[in-house]
């Protein structure tokens, strides 16, 4: 059997809930390169629907289905006349009728959905449903980040991995990390740093969102999740924990809708707490950052690797314009 | 019983692929469910049109509220709240009042036929309709016997493949079979006339 027909073998069983979740899961992974698989679904639901619409005509086609009879009686679960049943018939006024396309050509124009792994359906959460589990996890992390934390802010290692930006070049399911020199020279727009010229989405969960007021200047991206611009998405994060700056201090809260000023350190935070408060993922970054919020901003050097040429010219790290730096961790002076 | 944790399964990995950004996993939520939803909204709203338009803005409105569903709930019992809720705000906005009680999704199911529903269907699509059942029903009767019997206890009857298995006598991977070639010679007889249906 071919890799079509096998394809279409699946999708029939899929149609009858009968596929393994392999399976299942391969024809979803099919279903981008193979727009012949969508089609195939759309017309085997439609013979579905065609033949329980009138199942006593077609019924008649076999006189072999009297042995079911016999075997029904023998299974309570059994439905012998489930082509009959009200919510089939019913359902069959609409036969005629294909809302998918419209569905589709409607939703073009969204965003794809970008949840951040830990908040899709069946992903890894924690189990807080408990007031004291959250004060355990709570209370672990920070002692985590007592013991180990300071470890890691002067661990160089720390450092190297900030070169590394996200970027979306046409598709957004082939982000590859990449140099931000590379990627200026390469002219892609949609690359970090980019100016944002209306306000920008940085985060949002529900009514809750974070918006970057015009002007701003976005360095990289957070933990979070998705950064977007009105309703396109702009980037979504390669991998934990990129770090996110800004050179404009202007942000302005969907609630307020008043514009603030905040240093790069408070918008930090404010972004780690968003992250934190929209995944669980989010909850670690949290923890460490509001471990230093407690020490005095001009106690740290907080960096933002712009750009390759300037990692170049400087060894460790170097103020910018704006008299500080920031690359998302907090170096002790 | 099974069959239907399977659906929920399947409708699992589906919605847990539009999360991660794929569009086309949720047209196929659109082409499962579409009909039950119109079937649904129709409960509700008697004129065809209207349960049509209804009908796309509960799927756009379950597609933005997507991220948001954490599967506590199998996604059509979520669905259908989003549809049963669409539909009776659409009958306040157009000054209409929607019933005091909310149809239990068991209820909803087995409703007796929609209270006078109105077939919408243009003559056209009725005859379009019609010459499809007609092919449907001439390749049913040119298929060879275990192929037939297969798909009838499937798709009429409503049997798992582990019934159909037990009434054919016969592996269940050969019943996946049988039901596959038979669907798929059906499909391919009807794929001029499903075509020329969609593009209509």
């Amino acid at each position: 059997m071919n890799k079509v027909k096998l394809s279409r073998d699946t999708l029939s069983a899929m149609v009858d809930a009968q596929s393994s979740e392999f399976e299942t899961r391969q024809i979803l992974q099919q279903l981008a390169k193979n727009p012949d698989l969508l089609e195939t679904w759309k017309r085997y639901h439609a013979v579905r629907a065609i033949l329980q619409s009138s199942p006593r005509d077609f019924s008649k086609t076999d006189s072999k289905l009297d042995s079911f009879s016999d075997f029904s009686d023998n299974f309570d679960h059994v439905n012998p006349n489930y082509a009959n049943s009200n919510h089939v018939k019913s359902a069959h006024h609409y036969l005629h009728l294909d809302i998918s396309a419209v569905v589709s050509e409607k939703l073009r124009d969204e965003p794809p959905l970008m949840c951040h792994k830990a908040e899709r359906l069946g992903g890894a959460r924690l189990p807080l449903s408990l007031p004291w589990m959250k004060s355990f996890a709570v209370a672990a992390s920070v002692a985590f980040v007592a013991l180990f934390g300071v470890k890691f802010t002067a661990d160089s290692e720390w450092s190297t991995s900030q070169d590394i930006l996200a970027s979306v070049d046409g598709d957004v399911n082939k982000i590859q990390p990449n140099s931000l020199q590379s990627l200026r020279q390469q002219g892609d727009l949609n690359i970090a740093p980019f100016v944002v010229e209306n306000n920008a989405v940085l985060a949002s969960q529900g009514s809750f969102s974070e918006t970057v007021g015009t002007g701003a200047e976005i360095a990289g991206i957070g933990s979070a999740g998705v950064v977007s611009k009105g309703t396109r998405q702009l980037f979504k994060p390669a991998h934990q924990d990129v770090p996110i700056g800004f050179s404009n201090k202007k942000i302005r809260s969907n609630n307020s809708q008043e514009e603030v000023s905040l240093s790069p350190l408070e918008l930090y935070l404010m972004h780690k707490r968003q992250a934190a408060a929209v995944s669980a993922a989010g909850l670690m970054p949290m923890t460490r950052a509001l471990t230093v919020d407690k020490t005095p901003f001009s106690t740290y050097q907080v960096e933002i690797r712009q750009t390759a040429t300037r990692q170049k010219q400087t060894t460790g790290h170097q103020t910018n314009e704006e008299g500080v730096t920031f690359d998302g961790k907090l170096h002790e002076k | 019983m099974e069959a239907e944790s399977s659906d929920a399964q399947q409708d699992r990995l589906m919605v847990r692929k539009v999360q991660s950004g794929d569009k086309k996993a949720f047209d196929m939520l659109v082409i499962k469910y579409q009909h039950r939803v119109m079937s649904l909204v129709g409960r509700y709203i008697q004129d065809g049109c209207e349960v049509q338009d209804v009908t796309q803005e509960v799927f756009i409105k379950a597609y933005r509220a997507l991220a948001g569903f954490r599967g506590d709930s199998a996604f059509y019992t979520w669905l259908y709240r989003i549809a049963v809720n669409t539909a009776k705000n659409h009958l306040v906005t157009m000054g209409r009042r929607p019933p005091n009680r909310d149809m239990d999704i068991l209820d909803a199911e087995q409703f007796s036929e929609a209270r006078g529903l109105r077939d919408i269907a243009s003559p056209d699509r009725i005859l379009e309709r019609n010459q499809l059942k007609e092919v449907v029903y001439q390749t049913m009767q040119a298929l060879p016997d275990e192929l037939r019997e297969a798909i009838m206890l499937r798709e009429i009857e409503g049997l798992s493949y582990e019934c159909i298995a037990k009434v054919m006598n016969c592996p269940i991977g050969t019943v996946r079979s049988r039901i596959f070639r038979a669907r798929d010679a059906i499909d391919k007889a009807a794929e001029p006339l499903l075509e020329s249906t969609a593009s209509a």
